[in-house]
Parts: C-alpha cells; sequence; structure tokens
C-alpha cells in the first residue's frame, strides 16, 4: 500500500532540506498507512544539549494529517518537558495541532523545547522541580545525561 | 402582357428548374426580350431554336382555354359604343390599386395583403373587382357583372388570366344598365405558369430569415391560395374545362364539391400513399367512400411493390387512430402519447414483412434479426426503385410520360391548337395547391433514406454502421460531371436550348437541388457574362440567404464524394461514432474522419487517400477499397454553414461541408434540427447528399413540427414545404381533425421505421431482450429546516401567482412564473440553491429574489476595494490581485504556491479563508468537521484565525481561458456540505451499495449544475470516487469521463446533467440510476434512463426517482401522470383557448395548497 503523497514530500523534502542540526531519516514505512521514522535530532548549541544526537521515534497516525503526529524520544534525556518514558509536552503535538503544520515544524518545535525548557509546564515533574530549585545544577545533570546516553553510536 | 418581362424573366427561371423540362417550357422562356440577346449567341450552336424564337408572337404565349358567355351592363348611353359581333378589350378598373387602399383603410382592418389583389375575401362586397371592357376605339363600354368578376378580378390582377370579349348581343343604342350578352374567352397567362412559385418564395424568403415568421404571414399566403384556388375552379367550371387525366380521389373531391379546407387532407393522406406505388393512381376505386379508397389504395400497394415500404392499414388501427384522436382533449398542436402511438403505429417493422438481410462481409459484428430487418428496409429506401431512375432516368427529362403523374395533379388540354410542334398541347393543375404548370409534374419518388426512428438503445449506431457498408459509395458522376462541365455563357440557358442539350443533361437526383443550382456553382465568370442582371434565384425550398440571386456557391456545388458518408452527432458523442463504426468494421475497409476541432484543418486533405498505413503493431493496412465516413458535430456543421453564407458570393476556397455533395449524410439525435428556424435545422436543410438519413429515438418530441423539420431535411414532398404542411397537417390538427393523424401515418409509413423496444417479432418474441428495469420513486420528507425554507419560497411564489391570476395575467408572465417554479424546485434539491451560503435566516429576506442565489459569482475587484479601504492586510491584497490577475492559473505558480498546506497536493478546488490563505475545499473542510466533532473552535490551519463559519468560505474557479473571457479566476461561495434530504438519501443509496454489492457503477442525473456540485461535495466527504459531465465539459474530457466509467475497477459515480446526458450517450456499464430531481417533460427522463438501459447493458438496471413529498415535485410528477406535461419553455405553444386552460390549470394544480 503506498503512502498518501502528502507524507512521501514530506519525506521527500527532509532529506534535501532539513531544519538546521542535520536529520537522517530512517525510513522504516510501518504497515497500515503509518509512517514510523527515527530520527536522531541534534541538540541545539548553546544549549546543555548541545553535541548530543537524540534519537526520536515518530509515527503517523491514519489520520495524519489531521492528527497529529506521536514524537517520543528514545534516547534518555534530562528535560523537565520531556519524561522518562521519552513523551513530550509540547502544545502543537497535542491541541495545538494543525494540519497546516508538517514533521518538520514538529521537529523544529521540538530543538526550540530543548533550546528554551519551560519548568512551569512539567511533564517530568521531579526534573522540573530540580530546574526551578537548582537551574545550574539542573543544567549540569542535562549536560552530563547527554554526554552518557545521547552519542552517535 | 409584354410590360411585364423583366418579372416573368426570373419567375420562368425559376419555374424552369422544375424536374421535367417540355418543349412548352422552352418556347415561354425563349421569348422573353431579356433573353434574346442570349439566344443570339445560341443561335450559332442551335438554329432551331432561333427559328422558333423567331415566329413568336407574344399574344401566343396566352392560351386558350375556353369561353365563357356571360351578360354584363351598359355604362354608356348613346349610340355607336358598340356592336354585336364586335371584339372589345377587358380589363380591370384602372383605379384598383388606389380604391383599394382606400377601402382597406375603411374597413379599419388593417391588413394590407403582401401580395396584391388578394388580402381580402372575394364575398367583401367592398373591394373592387370591377372589371369594364371597351370597344377597339378605347370607350368604356360597361361592366361585367359582379357574380364574375369576384374570380375573374383576382386572375386579372394576378396576371393568370387573360380576357377577351366578343359582342354577342348589343342594341346600337346604349343605355346605361342595358345588358349585353358577351363571350369571354379566357386565356391562361403565360406567366400564370411561371408565378407557380413566386408567392411561395415570399414566404419561404421569410422563412428563411430566421424565426421571425408569422402566425398571420401563414394564413395570409393560405389565404391567398385559397382565393387562387377557389377562383381558377371557378373559371374551369364556367369555361367547362375538365381534366382529361385526374387521380380518382380528386375526382371524387370534385363530386362532392370537396375541394377546399380541410377535406383536403384526405385527398393527400391518399396520395402521399400513392407517391410509392404510382400506378394506383387510375386503379383505385372511384366508387367508395374516403376511408374504403384508403384502404383499398393502400392495399394495391401492397400488391404493386414489394421492394417499397407498404402500408398495413387494418380497420382496427383505423378504428383507433379515430378514437385517439377523438378522445383528446388537451392542447391543440402537441402530441400526447396515444396520438404519438397512432403515429408510430405504422411505422413498426412487423407490419412491414421485411425480410431480413445480411450485412455486408466487411462489417464484423452480427446484426440481431430485427437489426437486419432494418437493414433490408434502409437499403430498399436508398435504392430500390429509386436506384433506377438514377441509373437510366436520364433520357426520362425528354420523355414527357416515363411515369405516373403526381397525385396531386390534374392534367387539362389546352383548347387551342398548338402553333408549333413545340408547342404544349396539355397543363397541368393542382386543384389543392392551386399552382399552374406547363411542365409535367411526375410521382416520381426522389426520397432516398428516410428517418431511423427505433427507440433508445436499439443500436441505431450500428444499424447505420451496417448500412454504411452495404452501400459504400454511389455513382456520383453525373454530379461531378455538372461541376466540371459547366462552362460559364453556355450554361445559363442549357434548358432552354431544347431537348438536344436536355437529354444528355444528367436526370436530377435531389428534387431540391435541380441541375441549374449545379450548372452555377463554380463559374464565377457567370456573373460577368450577361448584363449585370441576376440570372438565378435559388431555388426557394433550399435557400436561406435567396436575397442574393446570382451566388456562386451552392450546396454541394465543390465536389461529388462518391464514397464518403457525412454523420452528423452531438458533440459528446463524436468519439462513440468512431469507436463504433471502427468497431464493427473490417480493417481497412473503412476510413473514419472525426472533423472537430483542432482537427480540422482542411478536409480536402484529408479525404486523400493514403492508401497504405501501418497501424501500431506494424501491420499494413491497406486502405484502397476503404469508404470514407466524416464524423462531425452539430457545432462545426453551423460553423461552416455560416462561412458558407457569409461567402457564398465568392469562389470556394478552403471547402466546408455544405460545399461538397455527399454519398450519404446521415444525422443523428435529429431532433437537433427539430426547430426549423434555428441554424442547427437551416444548416441541415442545407447539406447537399444523394441520400439522407436522419436518426432520432423521438421523431416527433412534443409538437408535430417537429416532424417538419425532419421531412424538410429529407426532402419528402410536398411536405418540405412549410405553408403545405402547415396548412394540410398542423392546421387540421390543432383543429382536431382525425383525419390529420391518418395523414400523418400515412407520410410517417412513407419514411419512418419505428420499432420499440417492447415490440414482438412475428414469432411473438420480443425484439430485444433487455434486461429488467425496475424503477423506484421514492418519496422524501424534507428536515424541518428545509421545510421552512421551501415554505417560505412557496408562499412568495404563491402570492405573486394569486395576484397574476388574479389579474388575468398568468399566460403573459409565463416566463415569470416558470422562474418561480425553477426557483421551488431548486429549493426541493437543496436550500443552498436558493440562498446565498444557507445561511438559513436570510431566507425569509429578499435573498429569493436574487437571481444567482447561492452560486453567485463574487467580483474579485470589490473584495480587493474592501481590503484596500480596511488597510489591514497586505497579504489579503496581494493574493487578491495574484487572483485577479489570473496568476494563479497553475502554470504560473511555483509548486508550493499552488500547493494544499494540507493535503501538499495541488488544490483542485482552493478556497480562500477570511484570512486569505489557501487550502483544498475538501481538506479545510474535513478539518472544520474533525474540530466540530471535537467541539474545538473552527479557524485557518496556517494562521489560527477564527472562528471561520464554513459559508465564509470562498472557491476560487479557474474558468477555462477563453478569448473572449479575460478575467479566468472567479470566487464564488464554497458551500459546506450541509446536507438536503436528497442529498442523504443519495449518500444512503450510495452507501448501502458499497456494503452490498462491493463495486457499483452509478449514474447520477440533475438538471442543475449547482446541484452536480453539492453531490459532488458530499461525494468528497463520504470518499466516493465520481465522474462528472456536464454541458461544460470538453470533447476530450468527455471520452476520459467516459472510457474511466466504462474501464474503472473501482465503484464510480457519474454524476450527469440531465440535458448534456439525455442524448446518445453509451452508459450501459453503470446499472444503477437516481434521477435527483423531476423534470417536466417525462419522456425527457426516460430519455436519460434509457442512456443505461440499451442494448450492451447487462444487469438488471435500478432506478430511483427521488420526489420530495408535498412539494412541487409530486405536483409535477401528477402532471406528468396526466400526460399533459407543461410546455417546456415560456414561448411554447399555440395560445387557442383549450391550450391556454389546460396549462393555467397545470399552474393551479402546482400553486394548490
Amino acid at each position: 500500500m503506498s503512502l498518501p503523497k502528502r507524507i512521501l514530500k514530506e519525506a521527500e523534502r527532509l532529506q534535501v532540506d532539513a531544519p538546521e542540526g542535520s536529520y537522517r531519516i530512517l525510513e522504516e514505512y510501518a504497515t497500515e498507512m503509518m509512517f514510523k521514522g527515527l530520527k536522531p535530532a541534534q541538540g541545539p548549541d548553546g544549549s546543555p544539549f548541545e553535541k548530543g544526537i537524540f534519537s526520536l521515534e515518530l509515527w503517523l497516525p491514519s489520520s495524519y494529517p489531521m492528527e497529529p503526529p506521536r514524537v517520543r524520544f528514545l534516547t534518555k534525556i534530562y528535560h523537565p518537558n520531556i519524561d522518562k518514558l521519552g513523551r513530550i509536552c509540547l502544545d502543537i503535538l497535542k491541541d495545538k495541532w494543525s494540519p497546516a503544520l508538517q514533521i518538520r515544524t514538529v521537529l523544529l518545535s521540538i530543538q526550540a523545547l530543548l533550546s528554551a525548557p519551560n519548568p512551569d509546564d512539567p511533564l517530568a515533574n521531579d526534573v522540573a522541580e530540580h530546574y526551578k530549585s537548582d537551574e545550574k545544577a539542573a543544567i549540569q545533570v542535562s549536560k552530563e545525561w547527554t554526554h552518557k546516553f545521547a552519542q552517535p553510536a | 402582357m409584354t410590360q411585364d418581362t423583366p418579372l416573368f424573366f426570373d419567375s420562368g427561371d425559376e419555374w424552369e428548374e422544375e424536374n421535367n423540362k417540355t418543349e412548352s417550357d422552352l418556347e415561354i422562356v425563349a421569348s422573353t426580350p431579356a433573353k434574346r440577346k442570349h439566344e443570339d449567341k445560341l443561335s450559332r450552336e442551335d438554329t432551331d431554336v432561333v427559328e422558333i424564337t423567331a415566329k413568336t408572337d407574344e399574344t401566343r404565349y396566352n392560351r386558350f382555354i375556353g369561353e365563357i358567355i356571360i351578360s354584363g351592363w351598359s355604362t354608356v348611353n348613346g349610340k355607336g359604343y358598340a356592336r354585336s359581333g364586335e371584339q372589345v378589350l377587358v380589363e380591370r378598373d384602372k383605379n384598383k390599386q388606389a380604391e383599394k387602399t382606400g377601402k382597406n383603410g375603411k374597413n379599419g382592418k388593417g391588413k394590407t395583403s403582401t401580395l396584391k389583389g388578394f388580402a381580402a375575401k372575394s364575398s367583401n362586397k367592398s373591394e373592387n373587382t370591377i372589371i369594364r371592357f371597351r370597344n377597339m376605339r378605347g370607350f368604356e363600354v360597361g361592366r361585367l357583372p359582379s357574380n364574375h368578376t369576384s374570380y375573374l378580378s383576382r386572375l386579372l390582377d394576378k396576371q393568370i388570366i387573360e380576357l377577351t370579349g366578343t359582342l354577342m348581343d348589343c342594341d346600337e343604342t346604349l343605355r346605361s344598365g342595358d345588358t349585353i350578352i358577351l363571350s369571354l374567352q379566357v386565356y391562361l397567362h403565360p406567366k400564370a405558369f411561371a408565378q407557380k412559385n413566386s408567392s411561395k418564395s415570399n414566404s419561404n424568403n421569410t422563412d428563411g430569415q430566421a424565426s421571425k415568421i408569422s402566425q398571420s404571414e401563414e394564413s395570409q399566403q393560405e389565404k391567398e391560395l385559397a382565393g387562387r384556388q377557389e377562383a381558377l375552379m371557378k373559371v374551369f367550371h364556367h369555361t367547362s374545362l375538365s381534366p382529361i387525366e385526374s387521380s380518382s380521389v380528386t375526382q371524387q373531391h370534385r363530386r362532392k364539391g370537396a375541394l377546399n379546407g380541410i377535406s383536403q387532407i384526405d385527398h393527400f393522406k391518399q396520395a402521399a400513399s400513392q407517391i410509392h406505388s404510382v400506378d394506383t393512381v387510375n386503379t383505385a376505386n372511384t366508387d367508395t367512400d374516403t376511408d374504403n379508397t384508403v384502404k383499398n389504395n393502400t392495399k394495391t400497394t401492397h400488391v404493386m411493390d414489394k421492394s417499397v415500404i407498404n402500408i398495413d392499414s387494418s380497420d382496427d388501427e383505423h378504428d383507433q387512430a379515430h378514437d385517439n384522436a377523438h378522445d383528446r382533449s388537451q392542447t391543440p398542436d402537441k402530441v400526447d402519447d396515444e396520438q404519438l402511438r397512432a403515429v408510430y403505429s405504422r411505422a413498426g417493422g412487423t407490419s412491414r414483412n421485411l425480410m431480413p438481410i445480411d450485412a455486408a462481409d466487411s462489417f464484423n459484428l452480427t446484426l440481431r434479426n430485427y437489426q437486419k430487418e432494418a437493414l433490408s428496409w434502409m437499403s430498399s429506401m436508398e435504392s430500390g426503385e429509386s436506384e433506377e431512375i438514377g441509373k437510366n432516368g436520364r433520357s426520362r427529362s425528354c420523355d414527357p410520360h416515363p411515369q405516373a403523374m403526381h397525385p396531386l395533379w390534374e392534367k387539362y388540354r389546352f383548347r387551342d391548337h398548338p402553333q408549333s410542334t413545340t408547342h404544349a398541347e396539355y397543363f397541368y393543375f393542382n386543384p389543392y395547391s392551386s399552382e399552374l404548370s406547363d411542365t409535367f409534374p411526375s410521382a416520381n419518388k426522389t426520397l432516398r433514406g428516410g428517418i431511423q426512428g427505433d427507440e433508445m438503445g436499439m443500436g441505431k449506431t450500428i444499424m447505420i454502421a451496417a448500412l454504411l457498408h452495404h452501400h459504400k459509395n454511389s455513382d456520383l458522376s453525373w454530379h461531378q460531371k455538372q461541376i466540371n462541365t459547366v462552362k460559364p455563357g453556355k450554361q445559363q440557358r442549357i434548358d432552354a436550348v431544347g431537348s438536344k442539350q436536355s437529354k444528355s443533361a444528367p436526370i436530377k437526383i435531389d428534387q431540391s437541388d435541380s441541375d441549374n443550382d449545379y450548372q452555377l456553382s463554380q463559374s464565377q465568370e457567370i456573373r460577368d457574362t450577361e448584363d449585370g442582371k441576376p440570372k438565378k434565384k435559388r431555388k426557394q425550398n433550399t435557400s436561406t440567404s435567396a436575397k442574393n440571386p446570382s451566388q456562386s456557391r451552392q450546396p454541394g456545388g465543390f465536389k461529388a464524394l462518391n464514397d464518403t458518408t457525412l454523420v452528423i452527432v452531438p458533440m459528446s458523442l463524436l468519439g462513440q461514432w468512431r469507436d463504433e463504426i471502427e468497431r464493427c468494421s473490417a480493417k481497412g475497409s473503412v476510413r473514419t474522419i472525426v472533423y472537430y476541432g483542432e482537427n480540422r484543418g482542411n478536409l480536402e486533405n484529408q479525404l486523400r487517400k493514403r492508401t497504405k498505413v501501418e497501424d501500431e503493431n506494424g501491420n499494413v493496412i491497406d486502405y484502397s477499397n476503404c469508404f470514407n465516413v466524416v464524423i462531425t458535430s452539430y457545432g462545426v456543421l453551423i460553423s461552416d454553414y455560416q462561412t458558407f453564407v457569409k461567402s457564398s458570393n465568392e469562389a470556394v476556397t478552403v471547402p466546408t461541408i455544405l460545399d461538397y455533395y455527399w454519398h450519404r449524410v446521415v444525422i443523428d439525435e435529429a431532433h437537433h434540427i427539430k426547430n426549423r428556424s434555428t441554424l442547427n435545422a437551416k444548416a441541415a436543410f442545407e447539406i447537399a447528399a444523394y441520400r439522407r438519413w436522419a436518426l432520432t429515438g423521438t421523431p416527433i418530441v412534443n409538437r408535430l413540427e417537429d416532424l417538419y423539420s425532419l421531412l424538410k431535411f429529407l426532402k419528402v414532398e410536398p411536405w418540405s414545404d412549410f405553408t403545405f404542411f402547415k396548412s394540410f397537417i398542423t392546421a387540421p390538427f390543432a383543429s382536431q381533425d382525425p383525419k390529420a393523424i391518418e395523414l400523418i401515418q400515412v407520410i410517417m409509413s412513407s419514411c419512418l421505421l419505428r420499432r420499440e423496444k417492447n415490440m414482438r417479432d412475428s414469432d411473438g418474441k420480443p425484439i430485444v431482450t433487455l434486461p429488467k428495469k425496475i424503477v423506484n420513486v421514492e418519496k422524501l420528507d424534507f428536515s424541518p429546516e428545509e421545510r421552512q425554507i421551501y415554505n417560505a419560497i412557496f408562499k412568495k411564489a404563491k402570492r405573486k401567482f394569486d395576484a397574476l391570476s388574479h389579474k388575468g395575467m398568468l399566460l403573459k408572465s409565463y416566463s415569470n412564473i416558470f422562474a418561480m417554479l425553477l426557483r421551488l424546485r431548486q429549493a426541493a434539491l437543496h436550500p443552498f440553491l436558493v440562498t446565498s451560503g444557507g445561511n438559513k435566516k436570510d431566507t425569509e429576506s429578499d435573498e429569493v429574489e436574487d437571481d444567482d442565489g447561492g452560486v453567485a459569482g463574487i467580483d474579485i475587484q470589490s473584495m480587493i476595494a474592501k481590503f484596500a479601504a480596511g488597510g489591514d492586510s497586505n497579504y489579503a491584497k496581494q493574493v487578491l490581485s495574484e487572483l485577479a490577475n489570473g496568476v494563479h492559473e497553475q502554470t504560473d505558480m511555483s509548486e508550493e504556491d499552488n500547493e494544499c498546506p494540507i493535503c501538499f497536493e495541488n488544490m483542485s478546488i482552493p478556497v480562500l479563508l477570511p484570512c486569505m490563505h489557501k487550502s483544498c475545499k475538501q481538506c479545510v473542510l474535513g478539518y472544520f468537521d474533525r474540530l466540530e466533532d471535537k467541539g474545538e473552535m473552527t479557524s485557518c490551519p496556517v494562521c489560527r484565525n477564527g472562528p471561520i463559519r464554513t459559508d465564509q468560505l470562498l472557491e476560487v474557479v479557474y474558468g477555462e481561458p477563453t478569448s473572449q473571457n479575460d478575467q479566468v479566476v472567479k470566487l464564488r461561495k464554497a458551500h459546506n456540505f450541509q446536507s438536503s434530504a436528497k442529498l442523504r438519501a443519495l449518500t444512503g443509496h450510495l452507501q448501502r451499495l458499497r456494503e452490498v454489492e462491493g463495486k457499483f457503477k452509478a449514474v447520477v442525473f440533475s438538471q442543475f449544475t449547482a446541484f452536480l456540485d453539492l453531490v459532488g461535495d458530499s461525494l468528497i466527504k463520504d470518499k466516493i470516487h465520481f465522474l462528472r459531465l456536464d454541458g461544460s465539459t470538453s470533447q476530450k474530457n468527455r471520452e476520459i469521463v467516459l472510457n474511466d466509467l466504462d474501464r474503472g475497477d473501482n465503484s464510480v459515480v457519474l454524476l450527469i446533467s440531465l440535458r448534456a446526458g439525455g442524448v446518445g450517450l453509451n452508459l450501459t456499464s453503470a446499472n444503477h440510476v437516481f434521477m435527483m430531481d423531476v423534470w417536466w417533460n417525462e419522456a425527457i427522463e426516460k430519455q436519460a434512463i434509457d442512456r443505461v438501459h440499451r442494448i450492451g447493458q447487462e444487469k438488471d438496471v435500478h432506478v430511483v426517482r427521488f420526489c420530495i413529498q408535498d412539494s412541487i415535485e409530486d405536483r409535477v410528477m401528477h402532471i406528468q401522470k396526466r400526460k399533459t406535461a407543461l410546455v417546456d419553455n415560456a414561448l411554447g405553444g399555440k395560445s387557442s383557448e383549450e391550450n391556454k386552460q389546460e396549462r393555467i390549470a397545470n399552474l393551479n394544480l402546482i400553486f394548490s395548497q
């Protein structure tokens, strides 16, 4: 079964014109009109996640783009808006989704989230608490985790 | 009589074009001074003629027919005015013209005749009918009595007769009022023969000048004819001149004194039947009553000539026809089903004992039995007896009596003795039309072709294709020779120089296109050879542009194509015809040329044969023995016709289809020419062809005049003369004369073959076995909202209707009422069709008045202005101005500009959101649906501005760029897919089909394309694949659509507008039909259904006709059931009282509550 044209086009364009931070798409087409990609994402410069390579799981429901893609970090990350299971707290992946958004814009948003953690709207409560009480120490942990887990294999 | 030679000359010309030239013809024409000049030229070629001409004395052309003894009275007092035995001059009153005008004015009738002298009835005492006689010295002696002048004056005024008198008993001394007995010698003026057509050509010119022929002109003409006929009959009576040869029927009429008015029909009916069996003229039993005579005649016909299609007139049929005609009680000139059945009753196949014949070897398909019968019929219509004439008949024009006389005519002997052998001994009179002729009116059958009127879906195309193979070509060399051999200066009197030439002159084959037409055709020089005088009027019954008498371009005058058939079809069928013909033909046996649009070019080049062609597989196909079929559309025909008429004075440079003389012409869906004043019809009449066929499933759509066009196209004489048709068919029919139907039956049986699908063959088996057709009327209820809207519109319409009805203005404001009815019918489909955008609160307002309703275009410029005034959005302005400039043509845009932000595809139906962001219609609406389901605010997917109501969306419509239309981009309201009762019902059906049948093919008909838009939207929503075909679909796309429907593997729904799809299309791959609305004329609905239910259909056909309860629709259905459908256009119909009542009754029914 062929994929909807929109998904093919997105994939194509991601190859050519990926957002800054270089993405490589590991294409792994799942059945049932779903698109499942593993995307290593580079942590943005100047953030605690600089130089880290994070693997993401991207799962497109069959109703995509009417429904948002489901995105999850596979690489462990110490971030107030990303929980232990890798789930991401990002409005556009939930109620703020619009079909005019794309995988590309989702990835950009995730990068922005890495640059600007938002402990006021936490998903991983302990990390958020840590960021609020002692931001420096928390950033340090983030850096360590990046160093420890987010290195190319 | 010498003073009018120029006129004489012209009309003489015209008369000469008649079929048979006898020698008297020669003498009359040759004597006119205008021709003398030419005869001098001719004298070098033929001295005999000059001799004759030299001997000619003008007065001799008055042919003596008899004497009348009359007692006149003296108008003088005195002696010496006159003596017994003296000759007197008999003349019309000199002041007649002046007085007449005065009289007309006085009468206040205001009817000034277009034809002098025949305006008022003879019984009208106030009319000047005075005839005086003078002695040889020029003094008036007396007058003739009025009982004689009433008719004589007419004939004198029309220069049909001349009178001289001899005083028989006259006193030397006269006192005013004294009786003078005199003997009048009556001569037929030569012009009487020449005049024959002049009055007709007047009417035909009017006819030709488009639709403005009026009823009054028509009746004026009839009156004139009737007057002339009556007067001539009286003259013959008083001179005791009786026909030496006359058809039995005419004799009978004469005895009964029935030779006037309606009863003539009887005669014509029989006459028409006799045309095919010429010998019956004198054999019919003269003593039986009229009806019996009919039977006898037709039975004789049976025996006489098997090859000709005969009339099977059983008593039952007769009675039935009578009953039908008596029983009917509705609009006079419209034809109801019963009558139609009667009309067609004799045109069936079974009554004809047709011998089925097999198709030619080069025909690949196997014909069904009834198709073979049709082939046999068509073949005999094309050849048979007529072929004989075509081959051997060349000498016929010299032989005065090769055939029987035309049954409408009578033969008389002149009473004077011809002074030379070149003078005719006889003359001929048509007591019905009052025409006089000095040439023999033969009953030759010139019809080569006919009407193939089989019901829809019986394979008319295939039958014609078989015919194409059956008669591949005809010998048209005679025609080609004529074109080629015409020499300027010589041809102009080719028939005047006598029998030598006319012997070699080929027989005229197509009666309407006389030899002379062709002779003239090519030579430009011809006009320069004679003193600038118009030499030739085009013969009236083909002339729509007869204003110019010196045309060098005549239909068929360029070249004869002896192996090429021209097929005229509606545009949508071009491809189908080509495919069908190729499918059933052996390779290389036929070359089809679709002469249409871009591919048109020069037909001449396309017809030039390439004998060997390689197909895509590399096989060489030998075309050296092929025949050609040129398929073209009515549109092309019209455009060629216009070119042809425009350049009628020029030599042929690029030949149009009218410039060729075709082996055969076939018009498909011939009801396209039913209105004789349309371009379609006029152009079709002009096509020059040896054989002519009209195909139509509905020879009569709703009025008898529909038939006239077909007869005229086929050139069935004498019915192709409209005056004739009208006075003998339409008028009697309108006055409910049952004979009219019989007459039509007879005419039809001579040229129509019509079988219906439910007919049975001689073994009692149905001739066609089709799968079942199951029609369900599904009654639906409005939703409360729809009902509310509908009622609002209905109330408003009813108020208007009541007001009009009260004022008695109903029929005068018919178009107004029709607009209201239209609105109601639309409201029954979907509220959006009548409201702008579906905002229900508005429906109470005057929005209903707004003609465009919900599909109104929105002016881009005014939107720009609005945004400019607001000054808030540059982006908006930019988008709009781009739209206005049309830069959003897909080619001008980068890919991403035209990409839908949601599906990433090119936007098929782009819509503008209020923020001026664009998206596919279905994407954005799908998104909105989802948001609404979740209870969220609808907003722009790009900028999240909201909320947005669906009626704020504007659809961008890219029109097809045309030269006239520079603004190709339009905006209109994009509707939400809000449903309506009908839409819900339809989608319900379709979804059920999808579940039950899996793969299905369905056709959805509606009359309203705007509604088809809505259906399309709803199908998009339900993800049902659909195709669409309407009037705006280009030919290329039609083929694609039809191909998709046929070959597609998946379920598909074809949305089709009733008008575009009512004709010709073959949609047999579908077997579900949904009729979304109710049409005034049920026949049209049936026709549409028959697109699916026709030969080739293998499954049962399920038809669902939707009808909203308690709305205009169920009332229309009710009217349909009464078989008295409303006239389908506002202008139709005569205004007879009954007709009016009928319409008012129908309207009242609709507006009853």
